[in-house]
């Protein structure tokens, strides 16, 4: 997609002594790209000002984003006039509601384009600018919406001496205004992927120093209890030779079976599962089956699963990919952790039902004090389920207030693309 | 119980694990060991034509190829060549999960921990059981049935016991030894039982399997 009009006309208008920059406040980050529009349609059309307005319909206000630079020398004398007295003013200040006369709602609401005859019907100049353009002669201006997908996000206004707006010169201005529409539907496809990207990133770092942290707890795990405990273990075999009698050696052997039992059967497996549950093979459902008898103990799980996610997530036969499952289980076992570290809940509620064609939904309810979501600190907790679910392109939301209870709502693309 | 050898084919990647329990089984007159294999597609290929009672196979079979298969799969592969198979399925995991469903998929299957199997009462008991049409489970993985609610809560301690015992392959004679209590004790206690969990059925180590998997679901929803 071209962003640059025909070849410039005039380009030694551009020499920079003989140019007085608009005053950049009023300007939005991706100034310069409307400002090339701008630059680029005054040398098209030949015309002695141009100025690009940007429509905030949220804040139902249209406001100048940029303007061609002003280079006769009669708009610079009058400027400096001007900023002598107002050392402030500021040509980019302009701004008025979308329908501030006729002509703007024809422009901003119909889509059409608009000649405004004098500058003094215009309705939304001040007394000053227009004072302004009659010192330098322009005062008809030729205004032109710029349209994307359907709706009016900007205008561009051509001002010249002439009140005469030629056929051709009109296709060209709204010809222009396509283009600029073009650029404008870049930008903000740019936009949308600059921030997808940093999101991504960000979600990324999350995942990774989640993973780090996991790593970080099963290796020292190993290098303290496991090691602490064989260790006994190799000490208390060392004592074998110094046995006075067979009882005792028996008993000796007795216990560091038992020791070693000990070991294989809770610290080996315990760290086996925190780094993959293999018994996710099963099946989603299964594994949080597992996780519940597991801490069934501490706090008892209750899980409900709905006709059509029992067919989806068959035992041993899973339709969900195992990559799913295993994001969906560690994603609940995060909201679990949650809940046993900060909510004081005496029961925890899963649910598992299948929301649309491509999507499941688990919801992770607990009966614990609650906190209000709006407080930045309740996020904190969730940073890596964010970023678990983010990273698949699904969607949660967390439903809580003081007192309880709390809500987890996560949904899943059942397969990844 | 007939004097015949088992004939008992192993299914097992580990080889070390693999060589012990075919020494183990080899020891002992009431089995005979065909044949012992490590990968799944090799078992599938040879094993039919050995004729076995009785596969024990790994659940946790390995291998990347497209045509590996872990346990579960092979077995359910292999009965469908040879009648009336029992599968022993030999786990490290002691987890209902990977027991539930099974009663669906396979027929006389039972599901042994591999640390069990050092065990010769087990493990003959497992064995003999599977054969015998039974569903065999590992003593562990019971002892760690937890009944919380449900239908399992209205059965009594001792009823319980009698029920922990049939899921571990006892017979009738066996629980009375176990419990020390009488024979005809035993088999009231074990129609209670059965009316409990709503199990009918026209044999009796039908009723004993149905039995075991009414449990197993009990304990899992519980």
């Amino acid at each position: 997609m071209s962003t640059t009009p025909p070849e410039s006309t005039s380009p030694q208008r551009r020499s920079t002594d003989t140019v007085i920059p608009i005053s950049p406040n009023a300007l939005e980050a991706d100034s310069s790209i409307y400002k090339e529009i701008a630059i680029n349609a005054q040398d098209v059309l030949r015309v002695g000002f141009v100025q690009m307005m940007r429509v905030d319909w949220d804040a139902h206000m249209v406001r100048v984003v940029t303007a061609s630079d002003l280079y006769e020398i009669t708009f610079q004398k009058a400027l400096e006039q001007i900023r002598e007295v107002f050392p402030r003013w500021d040509t980019t200040r302009i701004q008025y509601p979308p329908d501030v006369g006729d002509w703007a709602r024809t422009v901003y609401f119909k889509g059409k384009t608009v000649v405004i005859p004098t500058l003094e019907q215009s309705s939304y100049l001040t007394p000053l600018i227009v004072r302004l353009a009659q010192l330098v002669g322009l005062r008809h201006s030729l205004i032109v919406p710029v349209i994307v997908d359907g709706r009016v996000l900007a205008s561009l206004s051509f001002t010249q001496r002439s009140p005469i707006f030629s056929d051709a010169s009109r296709r060209t201005a709204e010809s222009f205004a396509k283009q600029a529409a073009l650029t404008l539907e870049n930008a903000q496809l740019n936009a949308q992927l600059r921030d997808q990207l940093t999101r991504l990133e960000h979600s990324q770092r999350l995942a990774v120093e989640a993973e780090e942290r996991t790593r970080r707890e099963i290796a020292e795990f190993l290098h303290g209890r496991v090691q602490t405990r064989l260790l006994l273990v190799w000490n208390q075999l060392s004592d074998y030779p110094d046995s006075p009698d067979e009882t005792s050696r028996t008993e000796l052997v007795k216990k560091v079976c038992d020791e070693l039992e000990r070991i294989r059967e809770t610290d080996v497996r315990q760290a086996s599962h925190v780094l993959h549950p293999s018994v996710i093979r099963m099946g989603l459902v299964s594994a949080c089956r597992s996780l519940a008898s597991r801490i069934q103990d501490v706090v008892p799980v209750q899980i409900e699963v709905s006709p059509g996610f029992t067919d989806l997530d068959v035992i041993g036969k899973s339709k969900l990919p195992e990559d799913v499952r295993l994001i969906a289980y560690r994603v609940i076992e995060e909201a679990i952790g949650n809940t046993l570290r900060h909510a004081k809940a005496s029961r925890v509620k899963l649910n598992f039902s299948r929301v649309e064609q491509d999507t499941f939904e688990v919801v992770i309810q607990d009966d614990g004090i609650g906190f209000d979501p709006s407080l930045p600190h309740a996020g904190l907790g969730f940073a890596s389920i964010d970023a678990r679910v983010h990273a698949v392109r699904g969607s949660w939301f967390v439903n809580s207030q003081p007192h309880g209870p709390t809500e987890v709502t996560v949904r899943l693309p059942l397969e990844l693309h | 119980m007939t004097s015949q050898p088992l004939r008992i084919a192993i299914v097992e990647d580990e080889d070390l694990f693999r060589d012990l329990l075919g020494l183990a089984l080899g020891r002992h007159e009431r089995f005979h060991v065909v044949g012992s294999f490590s990968n799944s597609p090799e078992a599938l290929a040879r094993i039919p034509k050995l004729e076995p009672d009785l596969v024990m196979l790994d659940i946790d079979l390995g291998g990347n190829s497209a045509s590996s298969m872990n346990g579960v799969e092979l077995g359910m592969a292999l009965q469908k060549q040879i009648a009336n198979l029992g599968v022993v399925l030999l786990s490290n995991h002691q987890d209902l999960e990977f027991v539930a469903g099974l009663g669906a998929e396979v027929q006389r299957w039972s599901y042994l921990l591999k640390k069990s199997v050092r065990d010769l009462k087990v493990l003959v008991r497992a064995l003999e059981g599977t054969a015998d049409g039974l569903v065999v489970l590992d003593p562990q993985l019971v002892a760690g049935m937890k009944p919380q609610r449900g239908v399992l809560s209205t059965l009594t301690a001792r009823q319980l016991d009698v029920l922990r015992l049939i899921a571990q392959g006892y017979s009738n004679a066996g629980i009375a030894e176990s419990l020390g209590i009488a024979a005809k004790t035993v088999d009231n206690l074990t129609n209670v039982i059965y009316q409990t969990l709503d199990v009918v059925s026209h044999s009796a180590s039908h009723a004993r399997v149905k039995a075991v998997l009414a449990y197993l679901e009990a304990v899992r929803s519980g």
